[in-house]
This record gives structure tokens, sequence and C-alpha cells, in this order.
């Protein structure tokens, strides 16, 4: 056993999108940090779709960026299609979504890591944690090396004893051509933490040179871009700086995929036929999900193309899209067509997919099962209960999606470096961030499936919206020392050009009317005004659209995010011991003994706790003298 | 501690000799003053009135006396909550109870929620430790009860329309979102068109709903039903038998009415304000001047007329005179005196609605009473109905839900983009989520993957 010399502040054991966020957020931030992977060269691996963002999950990037966070960069430097999803709707579900060069994003991000200052990368594969009386302290390697540091962030994604399936040939892994961790959930187990098991799918990839794309509907990207990240400037000027010699592509970022490819790549729009459909009731029996072979819960958000055909048979046609996986690579990800049939089905079956006639599959559809933690053992801090100083981020948490595990990410990285400081945690309220809402959901309610957001379970969606990341979260990431200094000026200034702009419409008149009740009407957009302010950007314009256009919704939405704060800022001591209730029906003092929730607003949203159980904590706590909740 | 002042009633709901309304709080004597008319000599505002007493008086609420009252008056902290206390002892049964906590909440008093009292008395450390489990199984019974109450005790049809209304909110919500969440999918949610006409639906619904509890305003509220005829034709006599006691002074002298009078009765579980007027003739002083005129005034909010004949007499002048004055207006005519020899002659079509009564042998009054609620209330009156309406956070959040709705469905119409419409409608489902305990978010996905094939 060899114990190596360097004490770290951080260990981190992952580098997926939870671990990379949560490594560089705490060597940003100052610590000592050590990344553990089974395989550098898959750091920020997109093991499904290499897709970024959509309606809710751009929210959670926008939020990971304004935090100081690396996926929006990361993102806006390696996509190959870049969309603005529902501009024809309001603005609280404007969504950016890019379609990435998979090998251009990992290999930036690994790049990034490695150049990360405090930060430390090693291949290993992680096969114990250490703990001692209830504190992780490290963790041992298959190679015998131990690790030993002050906080433990577990980020193994769908490694815990990953089992994949094709049709009933099953296969050890936790992505295809990969090592499952087999031995660390023993480890999360012997600490006392429940596990379950969780079932997720990837359609096949197929050779885009035997695909017909005359008869798909064409999605090019957006122009201009609409990129991920708050911070532009840095896109343009501070990176690949030299790159900027080429004049002729100014319009991208230098050094960026778009600007290596001079445009961007179209998806495709396609469909099923009754061909697929019959074909695969014929195949039924030969699905391990409906041979009942497959114990893991999966999302119904994101059913295999046997699950769809079968809920819902009077659909004539499911549609498909069809998604580049990079730009020096022919294969094709087949959107809405995961599947755990047989490979030898697979083959007739993408050939039943309009213009997919002639398809050659390149990899197979598979279904893979893991282990989870019951994220309801954790604290919002994304800390664990059982043992002290160890956060879970991911996938292990039960979400889905490389945005959600960013979040998550993210803030077990924040968390793990303010407790090397011995500072409090920070926790995202739900009116502050869709990580907040991500977050709280875990720890309060759990989940039975692969979790993945959506902006309808946001209550406050309104004032959550993906143009006002920075709003919400700049100063906060600045203040825990993540968001660099420079960035966080940017924000300032700009708030300040749209405060100032605000300010002129209210006082500036036009004869009986202000500027400001000008632009509220509907029809009238900012450039119709009779006097404007030259030079504005483009977001400066939107965001002094948004807030005047739809000051009475936001309003209104403010009211009811008063209402929840009432609840929300009561505090429930950490060590307050609900047997001293008396009168409380055990159930409820069993959950709120197991959650142990921070605030009453949180154990109201926990299920099975009565209005009335919230009614006598609350009766509890005030005669004990309640404190509130000091607002970070 | 607290800066409300709270109110409620505190007795058992139901036919009994009394009821009390309790008032606790800071400004408990304030706003009890505000409806409080003390009388008698010895009698006192509240705000004046010695620790531990009782006050005599009248509660009045928009001009009109509401009940004859005793009110006990408790200063803190030698009361059940430690705070200020003023406890209102009307008279019995559901009727003047909720009268007098409407005029007591409409002088600024909170309704209480359930098990505050008991709350406020243990915060304010009146209760001790020992006697907690008490007061948890008081906020469990309660709240709980509040619960079971919207959701088993009114099993009927109420509240399966609440529940219905609410899916249909739900169903409504869950289109809306799924085209936020999944504008990239296939799925077909409904369209503006269809959302409206949904919306309508839900509208449409509420109403009738909210028109139940209209129906439940009179029945809290009382119909208005004044008798009318030429003195000495037996009006107050009636009125007394109506009551089931003697309240009007009732002399063969004519004019001895000098003062309308209102009573509440309770005939076939309807309250009925009965308003007696003064003999409605020339005045001879001014004294007779002044019942007159509020004579004249209690018929014009009258909902029906009561208009008593002596059957034992020919029609007089002043009978016609009143059947003319009253042709036009609800009336059901009442034959008295039906106990001595026939001698009034009416025309066909007004004998037939006639009822003839005897207020001294009390004969045909049961079928008074039956045409008089037949006139009053077309329908059946349920205790359900009762029980719904008494709670009036119920039509609240039914009222905050209906104009969630109407804001909902106009912003479709006017093409507001769809999160916006959102807005309002989870502020709808919620506001119905309240009657039966549920929030918007809980099982909003659910009804979105269950309508629509998703997974692009």
């Amino acid at each position: 056993m060899f114990v190596y010399p360097k004490r770290y502040d951080v260990i981190v054991v992952g580098g997926g999108h939870a671990g990379t966020e949560a490594a560089l957020a705490a060597a940003r931030m100052g610590c000592q940090t050590l990344l553990l992977t089974m395989n550098l060269d898959t750091i920020g691996q997109m093991s499904c779709n290499p897709a970024i963002g959509g309606i809710a999950k751009g929210h959670l990037v926008r939020e990971i960026d304004a935090l100081g966070g690396e996926m929006a960069r990361n993102t806006d430097m390696t996509g190959l299609q870049f969309r603005m999803l529902n501009t024809k709707k309001g603005p609280s579900v404007w969504a950016p979504r890019a379609q990435c060069d998979k090998k251009a994003y990992q290999f930036r991000l690994k790049y990034v890591c490695e150049r990360q200052q405090n930060l430390d990368c090693y291949q290993a594969q992680t096969i114990k944690l250490l703990t001692d009386d209830g504190m992780a302290f490290g963790v041992e390697t298959s190679m015998e090396i131990q690790f030993h540091g002050t906080t433990v962030v577990i980020t193994t994604g769908t490694f815990l004893r990953g089992l994949m399936h094709v049709g009933f040939q099953r296969q050890e892994g936790g992505r295809a051509g990969e090592a499952a961790a087999t031995t660390l959930s023993g480890s999360l187990h012997e600490i006392g933490l429940e596990l379950g098991r969780l079932k997720t799918g990837t359609p096949p990839r197929l050779n885009r040179r035997s695909i017909d794309f005359s008869q798909m509907e064409i999605q090019p990207g957006d122009e201009p871009v609409p990129y991920f990240t708050n911070w532009q400037d840095d896109l343009f000027h501070m990176e690949h700086s030299d790159a900027s010699a080429d004049g002729a592509h100014h319009r991208y970022p230098p050094g960026s995929v778009l600007h290596q490819i001079r445009g961007q790549l179209p998806c495709y729009l396609t469909a099923t036929t009754q061909r697929t459909a019959e074909f695969i009731r014929a195949n039924l029996d030969k699905s391990p999900l409906y041979a009942g072979k497959i114990k893991g819960i999966g999302p119904r958000y994101c059913p295999s193309i046997e699950d769809k055909i079968v809920r819902f048979a009077d659909k004539p046609s499911h549609q498909i899209f069809l998604e580049p996986e990079g730009v020096a690579t022919e294969e094709i990800y087949a959107n809405g067509f995961s599947t755990s049939l047989p490979f030898e089905v697979q083959i007739e079956l993408v050939r039943t997919i309009c213009g997919c006639e002639r398809a050659e599959i390149l990899r197979p559809a598979y279904a893979v099962e893991y282990d989870y933690v019951f994220p309801t053992q954790l604290y919002p801090s994304l800390e664990t209960k059982v043992c002290r100083n160890l956060y879970l981020a991911g996938q292990i948490n039960g979400t889905s999606g490389y945005e959600e595990a960013g979040g998550q990410g993210i803030m077990a990285g924040i968390n793990a470096a303010r407790r090397v400081r011995s500072q409090n945690p920070i926790i995202l309220r739900r009116d502050q961030a869709y990580i907040g809402v991500l977050i709280d959901d875990l720890v309060t309610k759990g989940t039975t499936e692969p979790y993945r957001m959506f902006t309808s379970r946001a209550e406050y969606r309104l004032i959550l919206r993906q143009d006002n990341a920075d709003q919400r979260l700049a100063e906060l990431g600045h203040d825990v020392g993540l968001l660099p200094e420079r960035h966080y000026q940017q924000y300032l200034r700009k708030w300040q050009i749209i405060a100032s702009e605000l300010e002129r419409l209210e006082h500036t008149r036009f004869g009986s009317l202000t500027l400001a009740q000008i632009l509220r009407r509907p029809e009238v957009v900012y450039r119709d005004l009779p006097s404007v302010t030259p030079g504005l950007s483009e977001e400066v314009v939107r965001q002094i659209e948004i807030t005047l256009k739809y000051a009475g919704y936001i309003d209104r939405q403010e009211e009811e995010v008063e209402k929840f704060r009432k609840l929300e800022d009561k505090a429930i001591p950490e060590d307050f011991d609900y047997v001293r209730i008396p009168g409380m029906k055990t159930e409820s003092r069993l959950k709120l003994q197991q959650i142990r929730p921070r605030t009453l607003g949180q154990a109201g949203r926990i299920s099975g706790v009565s209005p009335a159980d919230v009614s006598l904590l609350m009766v509890w706590l005030r005669r004990n003298g309640m404190q509130e909740v000091d607002s970070e | 501690m607290f800066n409300d002042t709270i109110a409620a009633i505190s007795t058992p709901l139901g036919e009994g000799g009394l009821a009390v309304v309790r008032l606790s709080g800071r400004e408990a004597f304030a706003v009890g003053d505000r409806c409080f008319r003390p009388a008698g000599k010895s009698s006192q505002p509240l705000a004046s009135a010695p620790t531990h007493t009782i006050q005599f008086g009248r509660i009045v609420h928009g001009g009109r006396m509401v009940d004859e009252v005793l009110v006990a008056v408790m200063r803190a902290p030698r009361t059940f909550t430690r705070e200020d206390v003023a406890e209102i002892s009307c008279h019995g049964g559901l009727l003047p109870a909720k009268l007098v906590l409407d005029a007591v909440l409409a002088s600024g008093a909170r309704l209480a929620e359930p098990g505050e009292f008991t709350k406020r008395a243990f915060l304010n450390g009146r209760i001790d430790l020992a006697q907690a489990e008490a007061v948890a199984d008081i906020i469990h019974s309660q709240t709980e009860l509040a619960l079971a109450a919207a959701n088993e005790q009114l099993a009927g049809k109420l509240s399966q329309r609440i529940h219905r209304l609410r899916d249909e909110l739900m169903h409504t919500l869950a289109h809306v979102e799924a085209h936020l969440d999944f504008p990239e999918e296939d799925i077909a949610p409904d369209t503006r068109e269809a959302l409206e006409a949904r919306l309508e639906r839900s509208l449409a619904f509420m109403d009738e709903l909210l028109a139940t509890a209209a129906e439940g305003q009179i029945l809290r509220r009382g119909v208005r039903v004044a008798i009318v005829g030429r003195p000495n034709v037996g009006k107050s006599s009636l009125l007394n038998q109506l009551l089931g006691r003697d309240r009007a002074i009732t002399s063969p002298i004519p004019g001895t009415t000098r003062d309308t009078i209102e009573e509440t009765a309770n005939i076939r579980g309807l309250p009925v304000v009965l308003v007696d007027t003064a003999g409605l003739r020339e005045a001879g002083d001014a004294i007779e001047a002044e019942g007159i005129r509020r004579s004249r005034e209690a018929l014009a909010r009258a909902e029906l007329v009561l208009h008593v004949l002596d059957a034992s007499e020919p029609l007089m002048a002043a009978d016609e005179a009143f059947l003319r004055e009253f042709a036009a207006t609800r009336r059901l005519l009442v034959l008295n005196k039906a106990d001595r020899p026939r001698r009034l002659a009416l025309p066909a079509e007004l004998a037939a609605g006639a009822v003839a009564v005897s207020c001294l042998s009390g004969a045909g009054l049961e079928a008074l009473k039956d045409a008089l609620k037949e006139r009053i209330w077309s329908g059946e009156i349920r205790a359900e109905m009762l029980q719904v309406m008494i709670n009036s956070r119920h039509q609240d959040a039914l009222r905050r839900a209906r104009v969630a709705t109407e804001t909902a469905r106009d912003a479709l119409r006017q093409n507001v983009s769809l999160d916006l419409v959102a807005v309002d409608l989870r502020i709808a489902v919620n506001a119905v989520g309240e009657v039966v305990g549920r929030t918007a978010t809980e099982n909003l996905l659910d009804s979105i993957f269950g309508q629509f094939c998703l997974g692009k």
C-alpha cells in the first residue's frame, strides 16, 4: 500500500460532467484538488447524444456558467450546430441547444483540466472510499494507491455496477467499451448508503454515408450563433488569442469547431413507418425490457422505441432526429430510437426508418443499468448524511443528463471547498435557480426514475430565465471565489447599463407617454422607440424589453415567491430532535428524521408530511425561538 | 407576538341554545366595539369594560341588528390565549353565530385557522409542555379534519365536482406545459382554441359551484319576507306563530305595532327574515309617520310579501289598496282568522294561491310554511350545501381560481405566449388545490407523461 505524498483538499472521483465541474470549481476556489478518472481520454465524454442544452437543460448550463463553471464555454468552443429553441414562445422558455463535436468536447475539457491551476488529474480506478468514524479522508485505487484528502466528491455516473444490455446479451460496463466500477458500490453500501437501480438507454449510431437525407427535413443552426456563455468576450478575445491572425472568420470564436469548419452542420428530421411498428411487435419477445430482464427503472420522458410503439399504439409514426456526432466522423446519432432489442433485430429495424432503408449501424443501441444512491440521503449541500466530508454529484444521485450532472458537480465542488475552509454550504433556492430546484427535488423528494429537468418543475419559471442567469447567480459565484473578477465586473457593467436605460425610458416623455409606456405595448420593440440609446447590445435590449413587457406577470410571480419565502426562511436546527414533538405521527416523524429538512418550506415538500405536521413543527420551533435562515 | 386579531365560532355548529364567537388578539376589543352596541345602563363598550365582566348589547352589521348578545370581556394575560379575548354569546344555531361572525370579520378580524386559538395559547406560554401532546392532537385533528371535510365528509356531489374541476384545470395545464417543455416532439397538445374551450368549460363549472355558493348566501343571510295588510288583520300574530314565540306585541287596537320588527325564523330549514310592518295607513302622529316610513323601506327590500287578509270580514277598500299595490310583487295571500265564519270573497285567480290559517289555533300554519318555502326556494335544501358554504375559505379559493382562469383565458385570446398563460393557470390549479389539499407541481409531470408520447 502506497500513500500518495500530496494531501488534497478535495478529491473528485470521476471525470464526467459532474466531476469536471466539481474539480474545476474547487481548484478555481483555491483548493488543492485531485481529479481521478478511469481513463483520462474520456474526460467529459458524452456517452449519449453529444448535445448540450435544450429546454430547462439550457437554463442549467447558463446557470453553471454564471457561477463560473466550464460547460457553457466548452460547448461554445466545440459545438457544430447551435439553436435557440422555443423562440415563438415567451422569454422564460427560450432555451439554447447545441450539437457538439463529441471528441472536441472531451479533449478541450481535458485540456482545460490539465491546465487548471491547483488541479491534478490522475488516471486510476477508485475501488474504495476511506473513512474513519463517519468521516471520509480519501480513496484507494485498484493499484493499491491511497490518496488522502479533506473532502471526497464521488461522481461515477452510470459506472457503478454498470450492466449493459443488447437484447439478451449482457455485459458489465459503464459505457460501451468501458469497464464498470464494480467494487465502489460495496464501499458506499458499507458506510451505510442505500443503493437503488436505474436504467437508461442509447440509440444506435449510423454511418452517414448509408443514409438518404433527401427525404428528410433539414434543420440548420441559427445565425447569429446563440452561444451559451454569459462571457462571450472571452470566446473571442481570451482563448487562443494567436488564432485571430486568420481574419476571415471572425464571426466564430477563434479555435472553435465552427471556426474550423467555417459554418454550422445541420441536423435532419425523419420518422418511423408502419413497418417499424409491425417489426417491433413481431420481435417484442426479444426485448429484455419486455421479458422482464431489466430490473432498473427507465425514464418516462425518454422511452425506448418499443415502449413508444406499445404504449401509443395508434400513433402511425414517431419522429427521429439524425444528428452528427462530430465534424471528423461519419457517425450519426439516431435521436428518438433508443432500444434494447438484439443487434440482429436492430439491423433491420433502423432500415424501417424513412430515408434509412440502406442504413448501416456503426454501434448498436443498448440499455444500461446502474446503481444509484437514493438522493434523500444527502443534505442540500450534496454531502451525505451518513458520512461527513463525502459529497455525491451527478448520475449517481439518480439524475440523467450532462447538464443536471454539471449543475450538481459545480455545487458539490463549491461546497466541498467551503467545507475545507469551514464555511457554510451554499444552497440555491427554488426561486433562485434551476440548480436549486434540481437539488431540492432530489434531496427532498428523491427519485425513482432518472431525473431530468423540465421547466414545469420550477414554480417560478418566469423569474428563472436563461437570459437572467447572471443576474441571479454571478454575484454569488464571485462571492464564493469562483467567478473571476473580470466577469463579475462585466456583469456589473451590463446591469448598470440596463438599469440606467430603464431609468431613462421611465423618465423620458414622448407626447403624453413615457418611452417605457410605449415599449410596454405588445407590438412595439425597442428599436421602434422615438429615441434609442445607440450601441446597446442585443442582450441588453432584450433584457429591457422583457423587464418592461412582462412586468405584470413578473410582479405576480414575485408575489408568489414572497409567500414561498415565508416558510423557506424558517430554519430548522440541524440537530432538531423530532422525537421531542409528542403527538406527531410516527410516519411523518420518520420521514422528517430521515430527510432532516433545512427549513419549514422544505419540510412541507416531503411526500407524506402533511400540512398539519408542518404546522406542528412550526409551533414547536416558534416556542423555542425560531431562527431565520441567513441569506447565504 | 401576533399582530392580527382572529375570530371563529367556538361552539359546535348546529342547533343549540347558545353559540359563542371568540375574538382574540391585541385589537380584540377595538374590533368588537366596531359591531357591538352596548344596551342597558350597566353595559359599556368593550374597550372600557373591566376585565372578566359581561356586557349586554347588540351586534350590528351594515346598519342592521344581527342579534342580541352577551359579551365576556377578558383582558390579557389571564385568558385562554394570553391575549385580549372577547367571547360573544349569541343565540344558538348556525345562523345567528354565522351572522355575528360575519359582523366581526367585517369589523377587522381575520378568520382563525383551524386550531389557531390553541396554537396561540401554546405559543404565548399559556399551555405548558405537559399539555403539548394535546396541542398536537388538536392541530392534527383540526387540520386533518379540514382536509377530511373537503375530501370525505363532503363526499357528495360537491366534492366530486371540485375534484373534477381540478383535474380539468390540471389537464389543461399539462397541455400548456407540453407545448413549453417539448416543442420538438411530434406530440399534438391542444390548440389555443381547444385550450380556450377547455377553460371556458372550467369557468362555467366554477360559476356553477359559485352559484351554489350564492344559494348558500341565501341560506346564511336569510330571505326577507315582509308581512303586510291593513291594520288588525293579525300580522303580528302571524309573525309570532311563525317564530314560535311572542316577539311582537299583539293587541286588538289598530296601530299597536309602531315600528318595523325583524326576526329570523327557521322555516323548513330556510332562514327567513320576517319583517312585520307598521300599519301602512295615513299617519296620525309623528311617531306613526316614522313607523310608516320605515315600513315602506323594509318593503322595498323584501323578496316576498305575505299579504294578510281577515277571512272573517268582507274585502275592504284598504285590502283592495294592498292587493293593487303588490299586484306585481312576489306575494302570498294569507287568509287569517279561518277559525271564524268566512265572509271574505276573493276573485278566483287570487283565491287559488291563498292559504287559510288561524293564528289563534295554529291551523293551516304548516301548509303556510310549505307554501312559503315553495315560493322562496325551488330546489332541495341539503345539509351538504350548508357545510360547504359556511367554509368561506373554499369560496375564497374558488373565486381566486376563477379570476386566474379568466386571466389565462383572456391571455389565450390575446395570443399571449403560453409560458405567461401558465402563470395564471398554475395559480388557478393551486387555488382549487387548496380546497382538496394539493399543489400544482405534484402531479403535473404525471399528467404530462400520461397524455403524450414523449421521447426525442
